[in-house]
């Protein structure tokens, strides 16, 4: 108890309050941004934290911004249809959708309390059960990455919607996208014209951030363009609504939560995952729950609470997650806490197991920050949260020009310094638009594409890695019962969809 | 209406010449106040180039006044951020963390390296460590490849990346022992860490500061012993016994510029990095980190780069890493 | 002759292309040692390609377009905006962001706001140069005012927050604000009441936009936004 009081002293003083609260609204105004992610904002406070001359306070502001900047990023995925980052991918969807209803003020009141329940959920498990997670992480290696890799791709599955055909061939689409760029095991350039383009920027691939703002976006906009010559109507927006989400309705998503902040942590604390695939597999878990609720919660994908709450739990989850291996182990569990683990060592502490043993006072005010920072980022987010909306008051052709270029400029900043770089980004998420855009016409569906990108390098690469490290078998996958469960639960997914598939066109034919 | 407009717009245009040029004048004399200098860091954020790169920035911008950033452009054998120094206008304002890695990067043809910079400044070495699982069978270096020797192609090897400084040593180490290791590239070393202290990769080629508790090191790539805090009492590879192995040991970082840069601005550069470098607290953390100094700047370092280049050729050759 | 469906067909054109240029590309396979083992990087791109290319033409042949067309307004729109788009992403380096930011939002709000008004090129021409040369004026001002703050908090003058690059901004945001409320307030409410609503109120929202994103991306976030012909 001595150490928690010492560590507790650290951090109880006002400036650390303060370096906090404005981490925190930084963080958010950061994540609100389409293209400024959180491992950008990390960085560029790292000068500030150096010079802080309270270490507990500098790792403060740091973790502040980070909270802050996964909250902030379901703002335009709830309002605008831009996923500023990949933390909000899978929020767009029922958000987008919550919004045409009128719903924003409580989608994005939502958001604000799942990101704080997945914040603070994934802290409590941070603090209790870090060396028992950092270890179970430990024991995943390439095979068993790939068989996670699966799990994910199979929920292809479950989102294609009617025609099962076309959410395969989106699917393989992502992969591709994802393919072209730099062969992950010999970097060598993979593509057509490899040997023309490799000294370009063309050479390193797709953006991620870049492709999602796009697909998502820029495809936007070229589809509202065919609703601009009808009269415009803003009934709906001008209408805010509740921000709370009723007390009751919350309650009874507790297996949704539950299962949300498990994924996330779990994703998280797993070095190169990523937020990304962790609000996916929370989605589609929350679909799986609604479909066993007998309707008492809403089916996410419809526009519903359920739909915000699972992904957003997940991503602030997957924050926590992401700290078990940096600060037991002294592995990074994202490119954010990579960066925070590169601040903390210029800050003189060496993160890892001696932290525990040499330096509790100094873990035990990371965890105190840790939970400021995520009080602060629900208050200033739920602040503003009536004002936000306010961006729908205004008309669809004025907001559509604005919507484009925010979607252009937040591409290019992804690229930092680099301008051809950011040229390509611009150009990828013009050309993403397009292909969105196109899918959306001819009905294929957008999220097996998302998925396909996201999980198909990880999938390929680590299947190579693991083949390479068996010497060319497939000995890693047979001896690993991590690989058995997921391989398994992969085969349970996909029977169960494509019987309820078969269960609901029987339905519509009788 | 239409003259009131008119009006209007001359005016506008009037200011803005006087105004425009009056800011040309002010940027004349390098550096521009306002100007921020970026220094590319080819690698991942949170790497050790990138920490590296990050406190010696820190140090210069309180040094010189002058706004220093860091910036980390990845991708394509760190030649995406290479070229994209080469490429930009060479006025002082973009740096590159020069490193072993971007010679790696001009010898599988991802950039033009050295032929198209100029060089400020070179920094530090920093040897690598051999490590293992902490509760390995293996205690020392000779057990490891005596055992490997033995059961060829049975023992995996990490390294942090197939075109990293890491995957020439480890290749260079595979060669040496006569082909007796499983070579893997992992992404990055935050990867590696998580294979070696899992089990999935038995041995890695670490930097000094990846060296956490859950991972054993078996021999330090140095000619002496080891100035981090941490590793004193690993031995060296010329303890261990293979002081004959001609593997490079250490990755090399510098500071440089596009080619044609003013040489007021180089020189510049060179001055503010000399005294950031020598600055006590920088100092300080070299010898916290193991880090070597092997400071130089403009001419000099380019000699060094061409000695380190020709060094480095036989192993970039067993690596599999020269363009056909 | 049936008609066919656009989507699917130019998708299995590409699929095909991208299957026989991957056949034809060199191997990636992991080779440094004798032990060997990694499957090599072609086998999914090849299994990808092969399944898009048969997927897609099945698509082609059994899918018959149905007969909804996008009405002569949104094409004209459609194309605009395209043509545009493009040309700012071919731009933007050599012209720089100002000025191919300006010109984009400007016409696309121009255009936007007008759907279903008759449209006066020459109006329009005069409010987009008006439009340009003021982004451009105030850009200049804005920039001449930071780096002044910047210097005078260098040299002691005002507080050393203003000596950082921060302290310029936030002078710079301050800027913006007020010329934005000063303009709508004053130019753009006597152009409206003249008859030039439309292409004003494009103007000024333009302006703020450009500006406003340039103080925050460039000026806060150090992201290196492409200066093109506007060297300073």
């Amino acid at each position: 108890m001595g150490d928690f009081a010492q560590g507790f002293q650290m951090v109880a003083n006002i400036s650390t309050l303060l370096w906090c609260a404005f981490g925190t609204v930084l963080g958010i105004i950061l994540g609100a941004l389409p293209g400024l992610t959180a491992t950008m904002g990390i960085a560029l406070v790292i000068p500030i934290s150096y010079s802080i001359s309270n270490t507990a306070t500098g790792i403060g502001l740091l973790i502040s911004v980070y909270c802050g900047a996964v909250c902030g990023a379901s703002i335009p995925a709830i309002l605008l249809g831009i996923p500023g980052n990949p933390n909000a991918i899978a929020t767009v969807t029922d958000g987008q959708l919550m919004t045409k209803k009128g719903l924003a003020g409580q989608a994005l009141g939502g958001a604000v309390i799942a990101s704080m329940i997945g914040g603070l959920g994934s802290e409590i498990l941070l603090v209790f059960f870090s060396p028992l997670i950092a270890k179970a992480t430990l024991a995943f290696g390439p095979a068993e990455k790939t068989t996670l890799a699966l799990v994910g791709l199979v929920i292809i599955a479950s989102v294609s919607g009617k025609d099962i055909l076309k959410g395969l061939l989106m699917g393989a689409l992502g992969f591709v996208f994802a393919f072209l760029g730099t062969d992950p095991i010999s970097g060598a350039c993979r593509m057509p014209f490899a040997n023309a383009l490799k000294k370009t920027v063309l050479a390193g691939g797709f953006d991620m951030t870049s492709t999602l703002i796009g697909l998502y976006g820029v495809s936007q906009v070229f589809a509202e363009l065919a609703n601009l010559s009808k009269p415009q109507n803003t009934d709906v927006a001008t209408n805010i609504g509740k921000v709370f989400p009723p007390f009751k309705k919350v309650l009874s998503m507790w297996q949704i939560i539950l299962a949300s902040l498990g994924i996330g942590t779990i994703i998280g604390a797993i070095p190169g995952t990523g937020a990304s695939i962790a609000v996916f597999m929370a989605h589609d878990s929350a679909s799986k729950i609604c479909d066993a609720s007998n309707g008492k919660l809403d089916k996410p994908g419809t526009g519903c609470l359920e739909g915000v709450f699972a992904p957003e739990v997940a991503n602030n989850a997957v924050t926590g997650g992401a700290l078990i291996p940096a600060l037991s182990l002294g592995i990074p569990g994202d490119s954010a806490t990579a960066v925070l683990i590169g601040a903390l060592m210029i800050n003189g502490v060496t993160p890892g197991f001696q932290l525990f043993s040499t330096n509790m006072p100094l873990v035990y005010s990371i965890f105190i920050t840790l939970f400021i920072a995520n009080v602060f980022m629900g208050v200033f987010q739920l602040a503003g949260i009536r004002l936000y909306p306010k961006v729908l008051l205004i008309s669809q052709r004025i907001l559509m020009p604005i919507v484009l270029i925010l979607s252009f400029i937040g591409s290019y900043a992804l690229a930092g310094a680099s301008i051809p770089k950011g040229v390509f980004n611009v150009g990828t998420a013009l050309f993403m638009g397009l292909v969105g855009y196109s899918m959306k016409k001819n009905g294929y569906p957008l999220a097996p594409v998302v998925l396909g990108f996201i999980l198909g390098g990880m999938f390929e690469e680590n299947f190579r890695k693991a083949v390479k490290l068996g010497a060319g078998t497939m000995e890693r996958f047979v001896t690993s019962p991590i690989c058995w469960v997921f391989t398994l639960l992969a085969v349970v997914i996909v029977v169960s969809s494509v019987l309820k598939n078969r269960k609901e066109a029987k339905a519509n034919n009788a | 209406m239409k003259r009131a407009l008119i009006i209007m717009l001359v005016a506008l245009v009037a200011t803005t010449t006087v105004f425009a040029q009056g800011l040309e004048e002010t940027s004349a004399s390098f550096p521009d106040p306002e100007r921020t200098i970026t220094i590319i860091v080819p690698q991942g954020a949170g790497g050790g180039t990138d920490t590296f790169a990050r406190t010696l920035a820190a140090k210069m911008t309180e040094i010189s006044g002058q706004n220093f950033i860091v910036e980390n452009i990845t991708g394509n054998s760190t030649g995406t951020g290479t070229n994209e120094v080469i490429k930009s206008e060479p006025d002082g304002y973009k740096m590159l963390m020069y490193g072993t890695y971007t010679i790696v990067g001009t010898s599988v043809g991802a950039t033009d390296g050295a032929s198209g910079l100029d060089f400020i400044s070179g920094l530090t070495l920093e040897p690598f460590v051999i490590g293992v699982k902490a509760d390995s069978q293996w205690t020392t270096l000779q057990e490891l490849i005596d055992y490997a020797k033995a059961n060829p192609g049975q023992v995996t090897i990490g390294n942090a990346g197939a075109t990293g400084t890491t995957a020439v040593v480890a290749c260079g180490l595979n060669v040496a022992c006569g082909n007796c290791f499983n070579v893997i590239p992992a992404n990055g070393g935050a990867e590696l860490q998580a294979w070696v202290m899992g089990g999935h990769c038995q041995v890695g080629i670490f930097s000094q500061t990846e060296i956490v508790s859950g991972i054993k090191p078996l021999a330090f790539l140095g000619e002496t012993r080891s100035l981090n805090e941490n590793l004193g009492d690993v031995p060296t590879i010329v303890e261990a016994g293979y002081g004959d192995l001609t593997i490079p040991y250490g990755c090399f970082r510098g500071l440089a510029v596009p080619k044609g840069t003013p040489d007021e601005a180089k020189n510049w550069l060179a001055d503010t990095v000399k005294k950031a470098f020598y600055s006590d607290e920088f100092q300080s953390f070299m010898a916290k980190k193991g880090y070597l100094q092997t400071f130089s700047t403009l001419a000099d370092t380019d000699a060094y780069n061409a000695q380190l280049m020709a060094d480095l050729q036989p192993a970039l050759k067993a690596a599999g890493l020269v363009k056909k | 002759m049936k008609k066919i469906k656009l989507f699917p067909l130019v998708m299995t054109v590409l699929s095909a292309l991208y299957t026989i240029s991957t056949v034809l590309s060199e191997d990636f396979k992991y080779q440094v040692d004798t032990v060997g083992g990694d499957p090599g990087g072609k086998i999914l791109p090849l299994i990808m390609g092969g399944f898009l290319f048969l997927g897609f033409l099945f698509i082609t042949i059994k899918e018959r377009p149905e007969g909804k067309k996008m009405d002569k307004e949104t094409i004209v729109l459609f194309l605009v905006t395209l043509f545009l788009s493009i040309a700012y992403v071919a731009l933007i380096r050599q012209i720089g962001f100002v000025l191919v930011t300006s010109v984009l939002v400007y016409s696309l709000l121009y255009l936007y706001t007008t759907i279903g008004e008759k449209r006066s090129i020459a109006q329009a021409s005069i409010g987009g140069v008006a439009t340009l040369a003021g982004t451009v004026g105030f850009y200049t001002l804005m920039r001449l005012i930071s780096k002044s703050v910047i210097r005078m908090g260098r040299s002691g003058a005002l507080p050393s927050f203003f000596g950082k690059s921060t302290g310029g901004a936030c002078i710079a945001l301050l800027f913006v604000v007020i010329v934005t409320v000063v303009l709508t307030f004053t130019l753009v409410k006597i152009l409206s009441k003249k008859g030039f609503n439309r292409p004003a109120v494009a103007g000024i929202i333009t302006f703020a936009t450009v500006l406003f994103l340039y103080v925050v991306f460039k000026q806060f976030f150090q992201v290196n936004l492409a200066p093109g012909l506007i060297k300073y």
